[in-house]
């Protein structure tokens, strides 16, 4: 146990030291780390703005989230950027196409940039042989990066400006357009200004026809008036009567006369015949006869009557003509207004349309001078920054420094390699190889089997156990229990 | 040796008899003592796992301190046979070597730049994992039955709590929602993704751990565990242990449920067919017809639940396309770029990157294959074709394991098959939509199942009955019975 023990201990010292060792003899790397702050906050363009392809034009070059830019800055538009740029220093780094190829295909398997989800700062790590390369490449590549994307505002945003200007142009010309057809509908129309014109149109219509409605109640009111007039002048005499002389009608008192004697006579006869007499019928038809012409005869007759002219009548045929009068004069006015009516109805008719199409016409305009006017603003903004778009942003916040240690191989790790493999050494010596001799009873095994206190021949102990080894070995070792 | 074994015995007599006393370490109370420990530093182990993930001493987490020192209790009572080689150590080993033949391999070949703390990280990956399977076998050394029981009943415990946070953090009422999401920023393993997932308007929560997905998964482990400790009864399976189990199930299935993982949801399906047939397979028919009532009546309880709760994003999920899915989308990225770097991959892989399993794609250009999400093709990345073959060699050796388990009528180790063949089956099929077996939250639940398997199966085979019936003889003379 002991023996293996201290192989374990070796194996724990020595595996890291030898691997300590290894470490300083393999080629070294250097890995020059530069941060970089980067802004991926995405740019919004509003649905309503109605210069939104211009200004995505303009801010085409930012990137919608962290990745994106990190996937610029691996590119090979900004990787070939640094070589140059580090070329630029090191002629002697890059003699030739070969090893500038060999020296871009290393610098893009070993570029390493991570980024923290929470952190808008990427660290991105060269690896290279010397130390002084690694980080100035580190560091043009930064510088690179923003180059390109400067480069790309550039393109960007002189794009946007000869976009812009032509807009402009096109804007202003439809302007001019729409100016030349509102005068033209001035002219068609003859009016200054249709909105007020078309009011007042429409205020003195509205009074006219208001006149009309009430002259028309008037006119109403006097014809009725006439009519009532004229049916009061009807039944009032013309002439009253002033004096009358009433005497009995002497022709009623004959009739009555010869009534009673005719009935007389019948009540005679019927007294002597019978009512189908002739005689009696006869006297019968004589009396109605007579009473009939009684009834038709008036009690009393008028000697003589005195007649004067009535004064009421008179004064109804005044008033009367006074009405007609009144009534003709309100006709006349109604027909006079309902003709000024009709002709400024005529009139009215022309200024709708032509408030509509000029209506139309403005609207169009102060669309087209908004739009202008933005433009003109977008157009100042990029004429300001020299025909640049809206760059990414970036910032170099931590500058890439020559390493003083090398990254690979690192003397830390390689000794904590030393001591996985001395892990898995110190396993396979204390792990048994043969789990069965490790598994052979002891003394203190034995005594487990039993809780009661042994007594035994102490001589006789070590033997037995021995035997009690060799034949548990031999009993595992063919697969099947030694029995008693 | 251990020092128990090298202890002599006490001579009490000079007249040629030895006087053998009882050792300490076997008398009663020290035993009870033993056993109190054992299950001590099965709870200590899973509690602090699964609470504390995050309190870590000079970069590797507190459980690997734990480890160590259980594992030396043990061989303090046991001796060397707590370091007894099995096939797991094996593939332990290779996998240590891998790391480290990967990691220059990916220096040195392929020119790629992997940052000091790569290696550090992953070898703590790997040697927590380790001293978890040793630490679950040291103590079955001691005590089989006690740290088995023990050991189970404490993942069950704090899954079964760590499951009712995650619930809580969804669907809490009132105060206890909010007590559950601080419990969970404060403890879990991933805080502020805790806040984050429960910011979505389909809350996904993470209950103590890094991502829904992994909840899910937990709840699958528990759900084995419950599913073995119930059919391993056999015919004694009762009907209380039928309703316990139908609970327990009940609960892991809705915390799968809630944590809205697809590929979780139709693992813990499977699992649930799988003890309904065990329990008709091993079971009286009344007791199967008992589950078969429990069950239902669990699953109306879980449907009623999930009904009354907004499911959107498992919801978003079946109404989109597949290839609409952003996880879908990210597997497929991560696919073309090995496509790409295969052939460079082959001989042993690009190393392990401490990003490697995220959908970040930073780093260098052989971080493109971050996100794919499969076990076994993380591997290939990782340790190119050696990998994948240690990745299968590791599965074998747990299903050995399972073969040699098979010798043994025991209740603790035929429930430890039972539920180590699900585990098993669970990583095997899991490690399709994800990683499972090279993530310290995940890895150490198979490799304490299966430490405990392996150290059941030893201890009987070395010190079970065989073992009892070879020393019988000999006790006997030493006692001069014969």
């Amino acid at each position: 146990m002991k023996n293996k023990t201290a192989k374990v201990i070796l194996a724990l010292v020595a595996c890291p030291l030898v691997m300590f060792g290894i470490s300083y003899m393999l080629p070294k790397r250097y890995t020059a780390t530069m941060s970089l702050m980067l802004n991926p906050t995405p740019v919004a363009i509003s649905g309503s703005d109605p210069n939104g392809a211009f200004t995505d034009i303009a801010m085409q070059n930012r990137g919608r989230s962290i990745a994106t830019e990190i996937d610029k800055l691996t590119g090979s538009e900004v990787l070939l950027g640094a070589i140059d740029k580090t070329a630029a220093s090191h002629p002697n780094a890059f003699a030739d196409s070969d090893q500038a190829q060999a020296r871009y295909d290393s610098l893009v398997n070993r570029l390493r940039v991570d980024n923290n989800k929470d952190s808008d700062i990427v660290d991105l790590r060269v690896t290279m042989d010397d130390p002084k390369l690694a980080a100035e490449t580190a560091n043009n590549i930064g510088q690179s990066y923003m180059d390109y994307n400067r480069k790309l505002s550039s393109n960007n945003g002189s794009g946007a400006l000869n976009d812009i200007e032509a807009a402009l142009k096109g804007k202003q010309a439809e302007m001019e357009k729409i100016d030349g057809q509102i005068a033209d509908i001035k002219t068609k129309y003859n009016v200054s200004d249709s909105n007020s014109t078309g009011a007042m149109q429409d205020k003195m219509q509205k009074d006219t026809e208001a006149q009309i409605s009430n002259i028309q109640s008037q006119l109403s009111g006097a014809q009725a008036e006439v009519a009532s007039l004229q049916g009061q002048l009807n039944s009032t005499p013309q002439y009253m009567k002033t004096n009358e002389d009433v005497q009995i009608n002497p022709n009623a008192v004959d009739l009555d006369q010869k009534i009673s004697q005719a009935q007389s006579d019948l009540d005679a006869a019927k007294g002597k015949y019978t009512d189908d007499y002739p005689l009696v019928r006869q006297l019968k038809e004589k009396v109605d006869s007579l009473r009939e012409l009684r009834t038709k005869t008036p009690d009393t007759v008028t000697g003589r009557t005195a007649t004067s002219l009535n004064p009421n009548y008179m004064n109804l045929k005044g008033s009367l003509a006074q009405a007609q009068s009144h009534a003709s004069s309100l006709a006349n006015s109604l027909g006079s207004l309902q003709a000024s009516l009709a002709t400024m109805k005529v009139q009215g008719h022309a200024y709708p349309q032509a408030e509509k199409e000029l209506s139309q016409l403005t609207l169009r305009k102060q669309s087209l001078s908004q739009a202008y006017a933005t433009l003109v603003q977008q157009e100042q903004g990029l004429q300001s920054t020299n025909g640049m778009g809206r760059e990414a942003q970036a910032q170099i916040v931590s500058i890439a420094l020559p390493p003083g240690q090398p990254s690979f191989p690192n003397p830390k790790v390689f000794m904590l390699m030393g001591l996985a493999i001395g892990i898995i050494l110190s396993a396979l010596i204390v792990m048994p190889k043969a789990p069965d001799v490790m598994y052979a009873p002891t003394t203190a095994d034995a005594l487990a089997l039993d809780s009661s206190a042994i007594r035994t021949n102490a001589s006789a102990l070590p033997q037995m156990e021995k035997e009690m080894d060799t034949a548990t070995i031999s009993a595992i070792e063919q697969g099947k229990p030694e029995q008693s | 040796m251990s020092a128990v074994a090298v202890d002599p015995p006490s001579q009490k007599k000079a007249s040629g008899q030895l006087n053998i006393a009882l050792p300490l370490q076997e008398k009663g109370w020290v035993v009870g003592l033993f056993r109190i420990l054992t299950a001590f530093s099965a709870w200590l182990l899973i509690g602090a796992h699964v609470l504390r993930p995050t309190f870590k001493v000079f970069g590797l987490p507190i459980t690997f301190y734990y480890a160590v020192g259980v594992i030396c209790f043990c061989a303090k009572v046991r001796g060397v046979k707590v370091f007894a080689k099995t096939p797991v150590d094996v593939a332990f080993v290779i996998w240590l070597a891998l790391a480290v033949i990967s990691q220059l391999w990916a220096s040195l070949s392929l020119d790629r730049v992997l940052m000091p703390d790569d290696i550090t990280v992953y070898m703590s990956i790997i040697l927590t994992n380790w001293l978890f399977f040793r630490a679950a076998f040291a103590l079955c050394a001691v005590d089989p039955r006690t740290a088995t029981g023990s050991f189970l009943k404490a993942i069950v415990f704090f899954l079964g709590f760590a499951c009712l946070i995650g619930i809580l953090q969804g669907y809490g009422p009132g105060g206890l929602k909010q007590w559950a999401i601080d419990f969970g920023v404060k403890n879990g393993a991933a805080g502020q993704v805790t806040l984050l997932q429960l910011d979505m308007s389909s809350p996904r929560p993470l209950a103590l751990f890094s991502g829904p997905n992994y909840y899910g998964f937990m709840n699958l482990i528990a759900m084995t565990i419950i599913i073995g400790m119930t059919v391993a009864q056999g015919k004694n399976m009762s009907m209380r242990s039928v309703w316990v189990a139908a609970l327990g199930i009940g609960l892991f299935m809705i915390g799968t449920i809630v944590a809205q993982s697809r590929f979780a949801i139709a693992t813990s399906g499977i699992l649930f067919l799988y003890f309904l047939w065990l329990m008709l397979k091993m079971g009286h028919k009344k007791v199967f017809a008992t589950g078969i009532v429990a069950m239902g009546l669990m699953m109306v309880g879980g449907l009623y639940f999930v009904q009354s709760v907004g499911m959107t994003y498992l919801q978003s999920t079946f109404e989109k396309r597949v290839q609409d899915d952003a996880s879908f989308r990210a597997r497929e990225r991560g696919l073309t770029a090995l496509q790409d770097q295969a052939v460079a991959l082959a001989p042993l892989g690009a190393g392990w990157d401490s990003k490697g399993y995220s959908i970040d794609r930073t780093g260098d250009v052989w971080s493109r294959t971050n996100s794919i999400d499969n076990g076994y093709l993380q591997a290939y990345i990782n340790h190119g074709i050696p990998g994948v073959l240690q990745l299968l060699f590791l599965f074998c050796s747990m299903w050995w394991a399972l073969v040699i388990a098979k010798r043994h009528e025991f209740m603790h180790i035929k429930m430890l098959r039972i539920i180590g063949g699900m585990v098993l089956l669970t990583y095997v099929f899991y490690s399709l939509s994800g990683t499972r077996h090279a993530k310290l939250e995940t890895g150490i639940y198979w490799m304490v199942i299966f430490g405990l398997l392996y150290g059941s199966v030893y201890g009987e085979k070395y010190f079970g009955e065989d073992f009892r019936m070879r020393w019988r003889p000999i006790k006997a003379a030493l006692t001069g019975a014969n």
